[in-house]
């Protein structure tokens, strides 16, 4: 496999090191390159030097701006020459060289005489040259060449010009287009890379006009005898149209589809491929039309070249996700795969296996696969845990050997990336699949035992606290987490004490055993070891008793924080020290919707052990301390939550006015952000006049106006209403700013003495249910759903109507709730009939509110979905079924 | 979307890792420090593997590489992770063949160092800004070579003052080593 290394070795000596540029320097070469001034030039020391200068860059070298010139001016002294093989040294040299704009007038003659020289090899060459260095002015003289040169007669030529074409419509596309005609007269070309070149040119020349696109694809489509890249791209162009044509698939054949068949049993293996690839990619594909895409790639797996059985077997890895069924055909050959000299191949079979398996396979699989683990990179590791994850959760009833796998996998060695992958999948498969829990624990049990990975050892320990004592024989833990009280950094022994209380609060048989083993940390040297003792010791009446332990101590040892850290993190920041104690209370519940480029991160893995990834810092932190600062709202009790800003106003009017929507118990305060964009103008005395006759519940109780708005620098103005408390009051206001509008002289910025009283209507503004409810994540929502139970659940079913697809409706009824999305369960899988989205939330009055939606597409285009609800409160469950039913 | 079959890179390497000849054709890789890293991350991955008779092929970040070994020379091509396997690995085999071509069969480093005129002209053949220009070995070699045809000449067509700047250079290479 390797070549032969004791060979290399003996070589070393005599010759391996020997390279003609051996002790080469940039400087010396650049004096070298003097010998371009000289008079008599010598083609074939020029073009030494000019090789050293290419590898000196080559190399990464780098030339400062004066050496480049140097070497440029120098350079074009060469075009004298009439040597053929310096000629295209010189070429490459000005190209790497990439001159400045008015260098490129020292040999822009030149190379338009080379252009229209009688030598083909000029001609190509220096219309490459050309088009990489010039700028738009130049190539309006040059452009009657270059038609010229697209249907030269020399292909290299006509290829050249191509493709500076193909280039140059990046920068000069006015240009570039008024060559279609040329163009097209190419696309007829007998030579098959000229073929190509125009094609590609052509359709990007069209590629904005649709109609035109689709005429090119629908007369080419008939020919054929192409060259194989041109042909790759018709395949790509007609997948494109039939993409963009999807609106009218639902009745019988779709259009193109019989050229792509065809294309299957084209002779160039890359223009077979092309066309299995773009059938398995088409949207909404049914299996009679994947069929002999799956048949040619099922050939290429037995393929003798590794880069054919590659890509068939990325392919049907692909279509595995989809369609496994489409893919069970291959499954022999697939296996045979596990043993590809590459890896990349193998463990691209082994995962695609694992999605296509049944039930009865599985065993056999893991054989294969635990001799296949022990030879890849930690990498195609992960790939294949997780890929055994769901096989897992597909078949728990496998559970067994799929989790014996994992343990053995975890005993090996292998990285901290590794070893998380492998815990995260065993906690998931013990979270939901209830058999294999005790048999899972002991695993992590056993892998804590020695374990170099404090956070792992950390994470599993807490993990152990929480379900270890609901397991049927909790005393079994204890001694694998009292020894690492001995064993371990202080971190981890920190982390099994506090397990330890867990056991002690949950399983009183335990407690005498627990104490002692707690009272044994207290003469620990860590002080967080002894202090997390001694608090455990007190709060579980540690005096020797032993009494039921209360519901507030239970609270506290297994609560969750319901409080997103950062939002903790940022309030304990703000807390001045003072008479009045930090109250957790007060800490903002809100999680910040991330940006969605965040959240398409490619770790999209189901969260395991890992903490949730923490937030930006939240603005409600700021809202809160302006509104408290406000002696009109400062009894209105703690801010609920406030909206996203709402705009009142067009943009580029005089005036520009947004509303934020502040929701408290018993009252909702509108802050009006208001910026005044005229310069000529100061406005004083700003308020809103609210009409409220729309919102029966709200009563106006106070406004406070904004004394001075001069331009440019926002302020704001507030209105308050009170409305019954913890009722999700719902109501449409009117609004019209009122002010009185004075001139300001531009010229010195003073105002005027008087004023003019005006007004200003902006938009209507509404306060809907979305409103009372906070976007709270749950870190699990399946146990969640359970331990909320069925007591307050509303189901119904409701038909949306025709919609866009199943991702828009998804995604307005998430809108409509406004609620979050649990589990990354928001992102609709590409043609997928139906759907589960799971949100969640709090409802005003601090009720949880949990939500199921199932989304079916039924018949083409109309989507029904089945809304459950689950909340600690039966009008909250219905409340959120009137939003639906009403939105 | 692009839909032009497009090259990321061309790499020609030592049995080391070391340069020999390199392209690149997109902005993934800014600067120098990120080509090397580029490079050293490449044939890591691929330096145990068995790219001898077939190219063989890989991928990571979101790259894929296919690759063929001679001698001491690794040869690659990178490509996007949509890229269709088969183009790439197209022009691999006519990148190295027709550098076996110029190299009359001697392909090693040495020889490759030697004529690194002809491997870079080569490269321009191949490629131009990402498009693909040519991928038949002959017809590429035969655009390096047809005008190369002198610099093959025996000595004695040499001018006196050329064979003398060549015995100089040999000289100082002697002298240097």
């Amino acid at each position: 496999m390797a070549q032969p290394l004791v060979k290399k070795d003996d070589d070393r000596d005599e010759e391996a090191d020997y390279s003609p540029f051996l002790g080469i320097e940039k400087g010396a070469v650049l004096q070298e390159a003097r010998v371009f001034n000289d008079p008599q030039l010598d083609p074939r020391r020029c073009s030494q030097v000019i090789t050293k200068l290419l590898y000196l860059l080559n190399q990464g070298e780098s030339f400062t701006k004066v050496e480049a010139t140097e070497v440029f001016f120098a350079v074009t002294k060469l075009f004298q020459s009439k040597d053929i093989g310096l000629r295209r040294m010189v070429y490459v040299m000005i190209k790497e060289l990439s001159p400045s704009a008015d260098e490129v007038i020292i040999v822009t003659s030149s190379l338009m005489k080379d252009m229209t020289s009688k030598t083909d090899m000029y001609r190509a060459n220096a219309i490459r040259v050309l088009c990489r260095i010039t700028d738009g002015t130049l190539l309006t003289q040059i452009e009657r060449y270059l038609k010229q040169a697209i249907v030269d007669k020399n292909p290299v030529v006509a290829s050249a010009a191509l493709v500076s074409g193909i280039h140059l419509l990046q920068t000069n596309p006015e240009i570039v287009k008024r060559w279609s005609n040329e163009v097209q007269e190419a696309v007829q070309s007998r030579a098959a890379l000229v073929q190509f070149h125009a094609l590609a040119l052509l359709h990007q020349i069209r590629q904005n006009d649709r109609l035109a696109v689709n005429k090119l694809v629908s007369s080419l489509t008939r020919g054929s005898a192409r060259s194989p890249l041109a042909q790759c791209l018709l395949i790509r162009y007609t997948s494109q149209v039939i993409r963009e044509s999807a609106n009218n698939i639902q009745t019988g054949d779709r259009p193109f589809y019989d050229f792509l068949e065809g294309c299957l049993r084209h002779k160039a293996e890359m223009v077979i491929f092309e066309a299995a690839r773009a059938i398995t990619e088409l949207n909404g594909v049914t299996s009679r039309e994947l069929t002999p895409a799956i048949t040619v790639l099922q050939l290429f797996l037995s393929s003798s070249k590794p880069v054919l059985r590659f890509a068939a077997v990325r392919t049907l890895n692909k279509v595995a996700m989809t369609h496994p069924t489409a893919v069970t055909n291959c499954n022999i050959d697939m296996e045979s795969l596990i043993s590809d000299q590459n890896r990349s191949i193998a463990t691209l079979a082994i995962t695609t296996l694992l999605k296509t398996g049944n039930e009865s396979s599985v065993d056999r699989l893991m054989k294969q696969i635990t001799n296949f683990m022990s030879d890849i990179a930690d990498e195609f590791k992960i790939v294949v845990v997780e890929a055994i994850r769901s096989l897992c959760l597909k078949f728990p009833l496998k559970h067994r050997s799929l989790m014996n796998f994992l343990s053995n996998i975890l005993r090996e060695e292998g990285g901290f990336e590794y070893k998380k992958a492998i815990v995260d999948s065993i906690v998931i498969l013990i979270r939901d699949i209830p058999e294999a829990k005790e048999t899972g624990l002991l695993h992590l049990c056993e892998f804590i035992e020695d374990c170099e990975f404090t956070y792992l050892s950390t994470q599993i320990l807490h993990f152990l606290g929480i379900e270890g004592p609901k397991t049927s024989d909790p005393s079994k833990y204890i001694r694998y987490i009292y020894n690492r009280v001995h064993l371990e950094n202080a971190t981890v022994r920190a982390g099994a004490v506090s397990t330890l209380a867990k056991f002690g609060a949950m399983v009183d048989a335990l407690k005498p055993r627990i104490f002692v083993l707690l009272r044994r940390c207290l003469f620990d040297t860590d002080d967080e070891v002894r202090d997390r003792a001694t608090l455990y010791l007190n709060t579980l009446g540690g005096d020797g008793a032993v009494v039921e332990t209360g519901a507030d101590v239970k609270e506290f040892l297994f609560g969750s924080l319901d409080i997103p850290l950062v939002n903790l993190e940022n309030s304990l920041k703000n807390y001045e020290p003072s008479e009045k104690p930090f109250d957790i209370n007060y800490v903002p519940k809100e999680v910040k919707t991330q940006p969605l480029a965040e959240k398409k991160a490619p770790g999209k893995k189901p969260a395991g052990l890992g903490a949730p990834p923490p937030g930006p810092p939240s603005t409600v932190d700021a809202y809160e301390k302006l509104l408290s600062s406000i002696p009109e709202f400062a009894n209105f009790g703690k801010l609920f939550k406030s909206s996203a800003p709402v705009e009142l106003t067009e943009a580029e009017t005089e005036y520009a006015v947004n509303v934020v929507k502040h929701i408290f118990d018993g009252h909702v305060v509108f802050q009006y952000n208001c910026t005044n964009t005229i310069p000529e103008q100061l406005l004083e005395n700003v308020t809103v006049i609210v009409d409220a006759s729309e919102a029966e519940e709200f009563a106006e109780v106070a406004s406070k106006p904004l004394r001075s708005l001069p331009y440019d620098s926002p302020g704001q103005t507030f209105v308050a209403f009170e409305k019954p408390e913890g009722v999700p009051a719902v109501g449409k206001f009117s609004n019209m700013l009122r002010f009185i509008v004075k001139e300001v002289d531009p010229s010195t910025g003073e105002a005027e003495e008087d004023g003019v009283e005006d007004e200003y209507q902006l938009e209507d503004l509404e306060v809907i249910t979305a409103d009372y409810i906070l976007k709270v994540g749950v870190s699990n929502f399946r146990n969640a759903w359970e331990s909320m139970g069925a007591d307050f659940e509303r189901v119904d079913e409701y038909g949306l109507g025709p919609r866009d697809s199943l991702a828009e409706a998804v995604n307005a009824v998430i809108d409509l709730l406004g609620m979050h999305p649990c589990e990354g369960t928001e992102v609709v899988p590409p043609n997928s009939r139906s759907h589960t989205c799971l949100l969640s939330g709090v409802y005003i009055g601090n009720v949880k509110v949990l939500v199921r939606l199932q989304f079916g597409l039924d018949g083409p285009k109309d989507v029904a979905m089945k809304l459950a609800v689950r909340s600690e409160d039966e009008n909250v469950s219905d409340a959120i079924h009137e939003i639906v039913a009403s939105g | 979307m692009e839909l032009c079959p497009s090259i990321k890179n061309i790499l020609l390497l030592d049995s080391e890792g070391k340069r020999v000849a390199v392209k690149y054709y997109s902005d993934d890789w800014p600067t120098n420090s990120a080509k090397e890293a580029f490079e050293r991350a490449v044939f890591t991955k691929t330096q145990k593997t068995n790219a001898r008779t077939e190219a063989e092929i890989t991928m990571f970040d979101n790259y894929i590489v296919v690759y063929k070994f001679v001698q001491d020379l690794h040869f690659f091509v990178t490509g996007g992770e949509d890229e269709n396997e088969i183009i790439l690995s197209t022009v691999l085999q006519g990148f190295f063949d027709a550098v076996g071509l110029l190299l009359r069969g001697n392909e090693d480093k040495n020889e490759a160092l030697e004529n690194l005129d002809l491997i870079l002209l080569c490269l321009d053949e191949v490629v131009d800004g990402g498009v693909i220009l040519e991928t038949d070995a002959n017809v590429i070699a035969g655009k390096v070579d047809s005008h190369n045809m002198d610099a093959g000449a025996p000595l004695s067509e040499q001018t006196i003052t050329q064979a003398l700047a060549t015995a100089r250079e040999h000289l100082t290479r002697s002298l240097l080593q």
